[in-house]
């Protein structure tokens, strides 16, 4: 155990940002301010009209729900392999560095700049949006840094669950799984809350086949609901669990061959 | 230095046995209920007692969405006096095939939470599909279980519109799930009072094992009997007409009068 470098940190996540990274984070910053602000500009927003006052978090919970695992799997697929592509990795580990250090560089590194583009995309329009509408806006300053810390955690634990995949399996492999696995959790939930209600065991499974502790947490937290800790606990369950599986198999792969 | 240094790692799955352990705890840990139930066959015997309708509420210790109602919902003290007071509580918790079978082959519930009103004579009158505040406030505003209580049962009634010479109202639902608008009709005063003048009415559901066997004998088994929310009209024991009742009540709010004014028209010319 040496520390997580803060030089490594830096380079990590200047290598994030490329050309692609940049276009596709302006399309979805674009579609971002149309989808808050046409609204807007077609006067939806009147007290005697349709939407009669702005939830901040509630708004937030909504678009980060959407914008979180799509960024999560632009900036997740492939973490690992990309890096054993181009012998990033041998480099880096040729340093006094553990494995485990580098791996957790890169989860905080790339946390890092979802969360930047969750600022950029997601909180910024809302923000100057609430601003300027002429209805009552709910603010609430814990539930608005609440929402943003569990959205951060949801997204951690999907980088996560990636840089775990993309040890074995290429990029375009990883966004593949991960969708099927999140289409999955919505249809198994439909079929069993359709077919299985009366079934304990189907119930449980559902519950806990998808870690979507946070995205629920959150969910509950702005909609003015009891706060659901146990899926909060779920939450970190899940991620604490995929960080030691990730760091625990980041010792068997080779470094010097590269993944087909 | 060694290269595969494993602290980090030990430190992460400490951390995930911890929380997961805290997490389950929780999770199987039963909560305190707001709100007393009873079961639901002591539940029919006390309302009959009481004459005040029941509250049938269908739940599972293992979803998260009868724990969500339970601390959203009915943790509402306002509500809860309210609920106490109007209702008897009765619920049937999904823990053994006795309750699971009484659930899907008698009620048809097709998800947990559920939430039905039935009569002091364990009738039902509707189902919540969304079981929120607003919505249980609109319903404690209702009072159709009074009208249909007040009803005579199906044997005495056809008896008695023989006697009388009068046509005899079959309010009959057989398509538990669906949105029942019948309450909707019952509430009008004008429809009210040309049922308290020219018809016997009487109600038959297919949650009630009773009226199972009414409607069994009426049309020889459950599948073959229309399927919905309808009235039907008999007149000297012969059907005369069936009114489905739908969402057109909302858009034409003189739809059902002027069907009851076509049926007496109809027996008249009889």
């Amino acid at each position: 155990m040496t520390g997580i470098s803060l030089k490594l940190l830096f380079l990590e996540f200047r290598k994030m940002w490329n050309l692609s990274v940049i276009i596709t984070s302006g399309i979805l910053l674009l579609i971002s301010l149309l989808v808050n602000f046409v609204p807007y500009f077609v006067g939806a927003y009147n007290l005697e009209g349709p939407i009669q006052s702005l939830n901040l978090q509630a708004l937030l919970s909504q678009g980060f729900s959407i914008l979180v695992p799509l960024l999560s799997l632009i900036f997740g697929a492939g973490i690992i392999s990309n890096d054993i592509k181009n012998h990033w990795i041998r480099t880096v580990l040729s340093r006094p560095i553990t494995r485990a250090d580098f791996l957790l560089t890169k989860i905080i590194s790339t946390s890092l700049t979802i969360f930047i583009l969750m600022l950029v995309i997601g909180t910024i329009p809302v923000v100057i949006l609430s601003m300027i509408v002429p209805v009552n806006t709910h603010f609430d300053f814990l539930k608005f840094i609440g929402t943003h810390a569990l959205f951060l955690g949801e997204a951690i634990t999907y980088i996560t669950i990636c840089s775990l995949l993309s040890c074995w399996l290429p990029g375009f492999t990883n966004i593949i799984i991960l969708i099927i696995w999140m289409l999955s959790n919505s249809i198994m939930s439909m079929v069993v809350n359709n077919y299985f209600w009366d079934s304990s065991i189907a119930m449980l499974i559902a519950d806990f086949y998808f870690p979507g502790g946070f995205q629920e947490a959150a969910e509950s937290l702005v909609s003015g609901a009891t706060f659901l800790l146990e899926k909060l606990l779920w939450g970190f369950s899940a991620m604490f669990g995929f960080i030691a599986l990730a760091l625990f198999n980041f010792n068997f792969i080779q470094i010097d061959k590269g993944i087909e | 230095m060694k290269q595969n240094d494993k602290t980090y790692t030990n430190i992460f799955a400490i951390a995930f046995l911890a929380v997961t352990v805290f997490a389950f705890i929780l999770y199987f840990v039963p909560e305190k209920q707001p709100l007393n139930w009873m079961s639901y066959d002591d539940a029919l015997i006390v309302a009959a007692k009481k004459n005040k309708p029941i509250l049938l509420n269908f739940y599972s210790l293992w979803s998260e969405e009868c724990k969500e109602i339970d601390r959203n919902v009915f943790s509402n003290e306002k509500l809860k006096n309210q609920l106490k007071s109007k209702y008897i509580l009765a619920r049937i918790v999904l823990n053994n095939k006795l309750n699971k079978q009484l659930a899907k082959d008698q009620f048809d519930i097709l998800g947990i939470p559920a939430l039905i009103e039935l009569t002091s004579k364990g009738k039902e009158v509707r189902r919540l599909k969304v079981i929120s505040k607003e919505q249980l406030n609109y319903m404690m505003l209702d009072n159709t279980y009074k009208l249909i209580d007040s009803w005579q049962n199906f044997y005495s009634a056809k008896t008695e519109a023989e006697s009388t010479n009068k046509i005899l109202f079959v309010l009959l639902n057989t398509s538990l799930n669906t949105f029942n608008y019948s309450p909707h009709l019952l509430k009008d005063d004008k429809i009210k009072l040309l049922i308290a003048q020219d018809f016997v009415p009487t109600y038959l559901v297919s949650s009630n094992n009773e009226d199972r066997k009414v409607i069994k004998s009426l049309f020889g088994s459950l599948e073959s009997a229309p399927n919905g929310v309808l009235i039907l009209f008999y007149y000297k024991g012969k059907e005369l007409d069936r009114y489905f009742i739908s969402g057109e009540l909302i858009a034409k709010p003189d739809a059902a009068y002027n069907k009851l004014l076509e049926v007496i028209k109809q027996k008249d010319s009889k």
